[in-house]
C-alpha cells in the first residue's frame, strides 16, 4: 500500500490515513487495532475489494485498480483469509465451503482435494466434518475448519483476522506449525488481532512485524511484544 | 413533497430499478457469452439451478397443463364445432397456449416457487455476510451467484413452457376423447397444431419464455441482493421479488403481444 486514504462510510468507522506498507514474501506482520473502534476492513483495501480514495494498492507489484475484473477475482484467488465473523456459505457444506475457491479458480480434481483437506484437516484435529453445513460444526470447529481452507492450496498471502478466536489452546500449536510451513514456502502473512496474549512469545513470530493500528495508521509498536 | 412530486420520484425510483435490471441482464449476458467465466463451480451451480427450477417443478407445471389442457383444449372444440369452425381448432389453441397462456402461467408458477426462494437465499446471504466472503476468496458474486440463476431461470422457464404446451395438448385430447368430443385421429391433431405454428409462433414463443425468465430471475437477484443487513428485510424483499417480477412478465407478454400483431 502506498499513501492510502480510505473514508470511513460512517462516523462510528475509523478511516485508513496515509497506509503505507509493504508486505514481501515469507514475511509476518502483526496488526493490533485499536480497541473498541471499527475500521474500514484493512483485509477488503488489501484484497482490492475497497478502492482507496487517494494513493495505490498493490498485489505482486500489480495496481488493484488496473486490473481487469476477470484478473482482480483470478488474483484473489491467490490470497487466502481468516474471518473474524463466520465466513462461511451456509448452503455449502464444509467440503464445498474449503474447496470452493481452488475449484473456481484451478482445475485441481476433486479427489485431488478432498486428499489435500483431508490431510490438513487430520494435521488441525478436524474429523468427520466435511459433509457438515457450516452451522453444525462448534465455533472453535469453525475457525479451524477456516484454517484449512486458508492454508489450502498454498496462498501468496495470508489475511488472518482473529484467527485463534475460540480456538483451544490445545489445538493452537499445530496452527502455528502450519503457519511457519507455509512462510518457509513464501506465503506473506498478515495476523490481526487484539488478543495480544495469542501470539505473543509464540514460535514463528521472534521476527514479526509488529504494528498498531490508531486512527487508521500503522504505527511501530514502541513495546516490542514479541 | 407535493402530490406532482411524489409521483414524479415514484417514476424516476420505477426507472432506475428497471435501469438497473437492464444492466445485470446486459452483465450477464456479456459474461454468459466468455468461457472463462464458467469454471466448474459456475456450471454445477447452473446445473443446480435448473435442477431446482426446472426439473422439480416439472410435475406441478405438468398437473396445471392438464388441467389446462381438460379446461381449453376440449371446450375449444366443442364450441367450434358448435359453430361450424372446426378448422379454426389449431390456430386458435396455438394463439391461446403456445403465445400467451403457456408462457405467462409458466413464468408465474417458476417465480411462486423459485423466484421467492432465490430472493430469498440472496438477501439472507446478503444479511449474514457470505457475499462478502465469497468476493474476498475471489469468486465474483455476479458469476458465481447471479449469473447461474438467471441462466437456469431462463433455460426452465423455455424447458417448462414446451412441456407445459405438450401437457395441455395432450391432455385436451384425450379428455375429449373420453368425453365424446374428439377433434378427430390424433394425427390429424397434432397437424392441424403444427400447421398452426407460423415463425412467428416460433419467435413469440422464444420471447415471451427466455426474457420473462431473464427479467424475474434478475429481479429476484436483485431485489435479494439489495437488502441492506437486518433480517426484517428479507420477507420484504421476496415480496418486492414477487410482486415485480409477475408485473414485469405481463408487461413483456402484452408488448410482444401488440408487437405480433402491429
Amino acid at each position: 500500500m502506498d499513501a492510502v486514504t480510505v473514508a470511513g462510510a460512517t462516523a462510528h468507522i475509523t478511516a485508513l490515513t496515509e497506509l503505507s506498507y509493504e508486505l514481501n514474501a515469507g514475511e509476518l506482520w502483526v496488526v493490533v487495532p485499536e480497541r473498541h473502534v471499527d475500521t474500514v476492513s484493512l483485509y477488503d483495501v488489501a484484497s482490492g475489494l475497497i478502492a482507496p480514495d487517494r494513493g495505490t494498492v498493490s498485489f505482486d507489484g500489480e495496481d488493484w485498480q488496473r486490473m481487469g475484473l476477470f484478473d482482480q477475482s483470478a488474483v484473489r484467488g491467490r490470497i487466502s483469509r481468516i474471518f473474524e465473523i463466520e465466513g462461511w456459505v451456509s448452503n455449502l457444506n464444509i467440503f464445498e465451503n474449503i474447496a470452493l475457491s481452488q475449484r473456481h479458480h484451478t482445475t485441481r480434481s476433486d479427489d485431488e482435494l478432498r486428499e489435500a483437506i483431508g490431510r490438513l484437516c487430520e494435521r488441525i484435529g478436524l474429523r468427520d466434518c466435511l459433509d457438515e453445513r457450516p452451522h453444525a460444526l462448534a465455533r472453535g470447529e469453525r475457525r479451524r475448519a477456516q484454517w484449512v481452507r486458508a492454508l489450502l492450496g498454498q496462498p501468496d498471502l495470508l489475511l488472518l483476522n482473529a484467527p485463534l478466536l475460540e480456538v483451544r489452546v490445545d489445538d493452537q500449536a499445530v496452527l502455528f506449525e502450519l503457519l511457519a510451513e507455509a512462510r518457509e514456502r513464501g506465503t506473506a502473512v498478515m495476523w490481526k488481532s487484539r488478543d495480544q496474549a495469542s501470539w505473543k512469545g509464540q514460535p514463528g513470530f521472534e521476527d514479526a512485524e509488529i504494528r498498531l493500528l490508531v486512527n487508521g495508521r500503522l504505527e511501530r509498536d514502541a513495546r516490542d511484544g514479541a | 413533497m407535493s402530490v406532482v412530486g411524489n409521483i414524479g420520484a415514484g417514476f424516476l425510483q420505477r426507472v432506475a430499478s428497471v435501469r438497473r435490471v437492464g444492466a445485470v441482464i446486459c452483465g450477464v449476458l456479456y459474461l454468459a457469452v466468455q468461457p472463462r467465466y464458467w469454471p466448474r463451480t459456475v456450471r454445477e451451480r447452473t446445473a443446480k439451478q435448473i435442477l431446482f427450477t426446472g426439473y422439480e417443478a416439472l410435475g406441478l407445471v405438468l398437473m396445471i397443463s392438464v388441467l389446462v389442457g381438460v379446461s381449453v383444449v376440449a371446450q375449444t372444440h366443442l364450441w367450434l364445432s358448435r359453430f361450424g369452425q372446426s378448422d379454426m381448432l389449431g390456430p386458435l389453441l396455438v394463439a391461446i397456449l403456445v403465445r400467451e397462456v403457456g408462457p405467462l402461467l409458466v413464468t408465474f408458477i417458476v417465480v411462486g416457487r423459485s423466484g421467492t426462494a432465490m430472493a430469498t437465499e440472496l438477501a439472507s446471504m446478503r444479511v449474514h455476510r457470505e457475499i462478502e466472503v465469497l468476493d474476498a476468496q475471489g469468486v465474483d458474486p455476479m458469476v458465481y451467484v447471479i449469473m447461474p440463476r438467471v441462466m437456469g431461470m431462463m433455460l426452465s422457464v423455455f424447458g417448462l413452457t414446451l412441456m407445459f404446451i405438450l401437457g395441455a395438448f395432450v391432455s385436451g385430447y384425450v379428455f375429449g376423447f373420453i368425453i365424446d368430443v374428439t377433434p378427430g385421429d390424433p394425427v390429424r391433431f397434432a397437424f392441424s397444431l403444427l400447421r398452426a405454428v407460423t415463425p412467428g409462433t416460433v419467435i413469440s414463443l422464444l420471447v415471451k419464455t427466455i426474457l420473462p425468465g431473464m427479467v424475474t430471475a434478475t429481479i429476484c437477484c436483485t431485489e435479494g441482493l439489495s437488502v441492506k443487513g437486518a433480517l426484517t428485510e428479507v420477507p420484504q424483499a421476496a415480496t418486492r421479488a414477487v410482486v415485480r417480477s409477475l408485473a414485469a412478465a405481463i408487461l413483456i407478454s402484452a408488448i410482444v403481444t401488440i408487437l405480433t400483431y402491429v
